[in-house]
């Protein structure tokens, strides 16, 4: 009885989510430094979870918000306040679902050769720059490059 | 030529009006009728504020298909001339400033400032920035979080406001340069254009009180003169059955309504719809003195002078000459209007109508006298019933009671302010001589209501910014940044990184009118003073207001005061009316004293009964006097015992009916009152008339 139950419970976990492996690579400006991450991106009933190789910190943005799980321990995060990460996680959902509609409130969306540009409207120009992203298959990257100089890519890589 | 004088004038009043183009100068705005003060200049500078100017646009839910409705809508709206979209973006340059002065405006944390390890602290940015998703902004004039922010929060989705437990909500601003009462209805009819097509939208703004009020207002006062004009085509007609002194009484009472707005628009910039409806019902008193001379037969032969129609004019023109000198512009307005208006009336009636001559067609109307009530005894019991029903009278001193009520409307708002969290907080006006003092008042507010809310509360005064810095110097910022250079550098970060951390030897900031408004923040030029707004707690209110600096925008506020002046003045006013009246009578009817007493105290028991059961309004009392003017017309009249003045009597309160009664059938306080006033008073004067008996009547 326990293994069935664990059998449906597993089904239904993998059935419901899709996971994504990632590279990211960020510029920071006040380190003068690049450096690079590996993690996972799950997307699940609305939600997307992310979570960095080795890392006990998982990211959970759902319905515009999001929270911070260590462990046992969950922290809500002010997304008003950390525009480009309110940002990211909008960008990322709008590329998984290609639907742009909510995106457009933010930015001014334009096609270059097969990369997709996006300049940000009036409320996001103090923090954001320009965001470029490319997806074939597979999301190949996704750069965002902020008004104080970091710039932020995000490869989708295999596992 | 005679004959033809009402057309004649008609014509050439009606083309003045339509020329000058009278019409746009008649308000329907409840501000035009109230008493000139310091506080309704400043009530109508605070209308020119941009929060007056917005249109707040909610659909329910926060799905995608919401959002989508939401979206749609807004480009719909976009498209309507004189409103565009207000987007929620920061302003450039007012971030830039309260950048330059953050330690100026926000207060720094001593207690974390004196207790801070800055190797720990940069140790923990240091992580911070590398285990984030995102790398996040960093205030590099304060790596170490030591000023306390003041956190605005606003409940956002997917950029869109939200309008707490309703859905998406969108907020539209109204351009400056559209100000009148026309572009405001062109703009209101294209958005309920738009939001009848959808379902749970709801939209609102303070225009559409303008706009909603005035058409009900106007649609009402034309509703009544209809029905007051009906009445007395029905009485002519079937009654008198007499075409053309119908055509030519029409005519008479349009050039005095017509000539007695014309010069009332030459002395005031606007005068309210409600002086040209009262005027127009007062002046159907006039009525009464054609009535008068054409039953005597005036108006066919020779009668000569009709001292009884003067004394009623007179008595009647001198209580609203005595009115006239009432601050409550209001009832200045009326009896300006009455005085021009009865007496251009008396003069057509009295002197150009029989050279015009009108034969009396002959009617079977049967004035029956039913005497069965002892003019004593009514006097008595009338007398008890003003001593009793006088010292039951309550006031209304809020002049919002007098505009209409619109009801769905303010159910609409309410349901706006509600979910905007507006419902704790009321909007204020400050006013200084200079933007320092402005500033420096905003700050004497916020230390009695620190929830208070004003865009002033980001700026800095001069008196202010010297103490911060007095503050800011005793500091150890010193030591403070050269640990930050030393660890900073230690750590990784890059050279010269926090090199602007901490600095705070800033100039005092110098705003100009200039500046302010385009940092967005609202502020207007009052005379030779500034004014600006401020949301001031509830529970607070009541100390703010004790500093003079601070204006009231609440209506009842404002006026309760000069309202509650200008009612003792009314009365006085009015009982030297009462005096002035009493005068008349024992003068023209000493041997009926009584009986023309009754016409006084008869319709003051009915009236003050009625208001003794109400709150009673200015108007109330106004109209209360007027009356009593009215009423000692007909004693006067009912001296003169004959069967035509009994006919030309009934037929003059029939007429006075039309004209006043009428007004009971609307729904806009102030002509509601007036009406009802005038009804009773009337219903009265026919009891008299019809049920008691003249002394000495044949």
């Amino acid at each position: 009885m326990f293994r069935l139950f664990f059998f449906i419970a597993l089904f239904f976990t993998f059935s419901n989510g899709t996971i994504i492996y990632f590279e990211e690579e960020k510029y920071i400006e006040v380190m003068d430094n690049s450096i690079r991450k590996k993690g996972t991106l799950e997307f699940k009933d609305n939600k997307i979870i992310l979570q960095y190789d080795n890392s006990k910190r998982i990211l959970i943005y759902e319905d515009d918000s999001l929270s911070i799980q260590i462990d046992d321990e969950i922290q809500e995060i002010n997304l008003e306040s950390q525009i480009a990460l309110k940002m990211v996680f909008l960008l990322i959902e709008s590329i998984q679902k290609n639907d742009f509609l909510i995106l457009q409130e933010y930015f001014t969306i334009n096609k270059k050769n097969k990369a997709t540009l996006l300049f940000p409207n009036k409320s996001l120009e103090n923090y954001i720059e320009s965001v470029e992203f490319r997806k074939t298959e597979i999301l190949e990257y996704l750069t965002i490059i902020m008004t104080n100089g970091n710039k932020t890519t995000i490869r989708e890589i295999n596992d | 030529m005679t004959k033809y004088f009402n057309y004649i004038v008609f014509i050439s009043l009606l083309s003045i009006f339509i020329v000058f183009n009278i019409n746009d100068k008649i308000s329907t705005n409840i501000q035009s009728i109230l008493p000139n003060s310091e506080n309704k200049e400043i009530l109508q500078e605070f209308v020119k504020f941009d929060l007056n100017k917005k249109i707040l646009v909610a659909v329910k839910g926060t799905n995608r298909e919401s959002f989508k409705k939401l979206q749609t809508i807004e480009k719909e709206f976009s498209r309507i001339n004189g409103i565009k979209i207000a987007k929620l973006s920061k302003n450039k340059k007012f971030l830039e400033y309260q950048k330059q002065y953050q330690f100026y405006i926000d207060d720094i944390d001593k207690k974390r400032l004196e207790n801070i390890d800055v190797k720990d602290a940069l140790f923990l940015l240091y992580t911070n920035i590398l285990n984030s998703f995102i790398t996040p902004t960093i205030d590099k004039q304060d790596p170490l979080s030591l000023l306390k922010k003041h956190k605005v929060n606003l409940n956002i989705k997917n950029g869109k406001l939200l309008l707490d437990g309703y859905g998406y909500l969108s907020i539209f601003t109204i351009d400056n340069e559209q100000k009148s009462l026309h572009d405001y209805e062109s703009i209101y009819d294209k958005i309920q254009q738009v939001e009848s097509q959808y379902n749970d939208v709801k939209s609102f703004s303070t225009i559409y009180y303008f706009v909603e009020n005035s058409r009900y207002i106007k649609a009402d006062a034309s509703r009544i003169v209809y029905v007051a004009t009906f009445v007395l085509v029905i009485l002519y007609l079937f009654l008198l059955r007499n075409l053309k002194l119908l055509i030519n009484t029409l005519l008479t009472l349009g050039i005095s309504a017509i000539l007695s707005t014309i010069l009332l628009i030459l002395f005031y910039d606007e005068i309210s719809v409600f002086v040209l409806v009262f005027g127009i019902s007062i002046s159907t008193i006039a009525i009464d003195y054609m009535f008068h001379h054409y039953f005597h037969k005036s108006y066919e032969e020779d009668k000569g002078f009709n001292k009884d129609v003067f004394i009623g004019f007179f008595t009647t023109f001198s209580v609203f000459f005595i009115f006239n000198f009432v601050d409550f512009l209001l009832i200045k307005q009326i009896a300006q209007f009455a005085m021009i208006s009865l007496l251009s009336s008396y003069l057509i009636f009295a002197f150009i109508y029989p050279k015009i001559t009108f034969l009396q067609n002959s009617f079977s109307i049967k004035v029956k006298n039913l005497t069965f009530i002892n003019t004593k005894y009514l006097f008595v019991i009338s007398i008890l019933l003003v001593v009793y029903s006088v010292q039951n009278l309550t006031f209304n001193f809020d002049v919002q009671s007098l505009d209409y009520d619109n009801k769905e409307l303010k159910v609409k708002e309410h349901f706006f302010k509600e979910r905007l969290a507006k419902k704790t907080q009321e909007v204020f006006i400050i006013k200084a001589k200079n933007i320092n003092q402005l500033i420096n008042y905003n700050e004497r507010i916020r230390k009695i209501d620190i929830d208070m809310s004003s865009s002033l509360n980001s700026l800095i005064s001069k008196e202010q910014f010297f103490n911060k810095q007095q503050e800011l110097d005793s500091l150890s910022f010193g030591m403070l940044k050269r640990n930050i250079e030393l660890f900073s550098a230690e750590m990784g970060f890059k050279q010269n990184t926090f090199s602007s951390a901490y600095n705070t030897n800033e100039i005092a900031p110098k705003y100009t009118y200039e500046m302010l408004h385009e940092f967005g923040i609202p502020i207007q030029k009052y005379k030779d003073d500034y004014i600006s707004v401020v949301y001031i707690s509830k529970n607070k209110i009541k100390d703010i207001l004790q500093f003079d600096f601070v204006y009231s925008i609440n209506m009842k506020n404002i006026f309760e005061k000069s309202l509650q002046e200008d009612v003792n003045k009314m009365i006085i006013y009015g009982l030297f009316c009462l005096v002035f009246i009493i005068a008349i009578i024992f003068y023209h009817s000493r041997t009926n004293l009584l009986y023309s007493l009754t016409f006084l105290v008869l319709p003051s028991a009915f009236i003050l009964c009625y208001l003794s059961f109400i709150d009673v309004n200015i108007l109330h009392i106004f109209m209360f006097f007027i009356l009593l003017a009215i009423s000692i017309d007909y004693a006067v009249y009912s001296n003169n015992h004959n069967i035509f003045t009994r006919k030309a009597i009934l037929f003059s309160a029939l007429s006075s009916f039309a004209g006043f009664g009428v007004l009971i059938f609307s729904s806009t306080s102030s002509l509601y009152s007036i009406g009802s006033v005038a009804s009773l008073g009337i219903i009265a004067i026919l009891i008299l008339i019809l049920f008691t008996k003249v002394k000495n009547e044949s």
